[in-house]
């Protein structure tokens, strides 16, 4: 039995829980996203996303900001957030406020 | 050609080898430190910025038991002033909810705990402390309470095997995130400091 993906509305806002930290990680570059025991090394599309999970925006407004930042079309950016924010709550890395 | 070995992620740092429990697998050395000769506040600190600055990113706080440093929550605020992901390896059976408070306060990422069995009989026998579980378990809730991440942790063997399904169940109702089994080690280096 696998958990399933959890839909998410636009409206849902989420966060990183107690435990989980966001940092740039200087000696090897790029950014980290630090849980119990692991290292997630993200590519630069994951960082744009999780530097603007604050616990207080929702879902539909990042993905306002990230079509006005790269000049992208709103849909695939929906898409595309909805799909890693599903897989980091899947890996117990994020969590619905 | 040889490359340079990449920076390490993770540092295991053993505090002390004091600790109330004696487990038999213990891979304390045969030789303990002994607490005069343990690397003092300042030294771990100049460390940890050493290990941050080399590119550690995790940092396991660990013994022996870490809560029988005195300095453990100036220890934690140092790792977290160089950005250090910090993690308690306990047993906690020596670490009050004031001080677990301090740690938390200090900035703690998260708490792993061992358990050496999943009721109090094997547990205890296992750790030769009476009454061990029984703080275990009220420590788990202590750590939940106060809003950190838990994970337990227990050594397998011939002795608690039969207890696999009990430990999971454990972990779930104290309400850990996860449980894990390290490789035992192969030194039993509690037996001549610690025999049974
Ligand atoms: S293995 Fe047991 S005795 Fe050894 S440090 Fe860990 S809890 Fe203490």
């Amino acid at each position: 039995m696998s958990p399933s993906a959890p839909a998410l509305a636009e409206e849902a806002i989420v966060r990183l829980p107690r435990g989980v930290r966001l940092r740039e990680d200087r000696a090897r570059g790029g950014w980290v996203l630090l849980a119990p025991e692991r290292v997630f090394q993200l590519d630069p599309v994951a960082r744009e996303v999780l530097s603007r999970v604050d616990g207080e925006r929702d879902i539909g407004a990042i993905v306002d900001d990230l079509a006005a930042a790269f000049a992208a079309p709103r849909e695939r950016i929906l898409g595309d957030v909805r799909a890693m924010l599903a897989d980091l709550i899947l890996k117990q890395v994020l969590e619905v406020v | 050609m040889t490359r340079p070995a990449p920076p390490p992620l993770g540092m295991l740092a053993e505090l002390t080898h004091r600790c109330p429990l004696q487990c038999p697998y213990c891979s304390n050395p045969l030789e303990l430190t002994r607490k005069r000769d343990e690397l003092d506040t300042a030294t771990w600190q100049r460390v940890f910025a050493e290990a941050a600055e080399l590119g550690v990113l995790q940092v396991h706080l660990s013994g022996g038991e870490p809560a029988a440093r005195p300095d453990l929550e100036a220890l934690v605020a140092s790792c977290v002033e160089h950005g250090l992901y910090t993690n308690l390896i306990t047993a906690g059976v020596n670490l009050s909810r004031a001080r677990l408070d301090a740690l938390a306060e200090a900035g703690l990422d998260h708490v792993q705990l061992s358990i050496q069995g999943a009721s109090a009989e094997v547990n205890d026998r296992i750790a030769n402390l009476p009454g061990a579980f029984e703080k275990k378990r009220a420590f788990a809730a202590e750590v939940t309470d106060a809003g950190l991440p838990l994970t337990l942790n227990s050594v397998i063997h011939r002795h608690n095997l039969h207890q696999l399904p009990e430990l999971v169940e454990l972990a779930l109702d104290l309400g850990a995130g996860a449980w894990r089994s390290p490789t035992p080690s192969t030194t039993a280096g509690r037996w001549r400091t610690a025999p049974r």
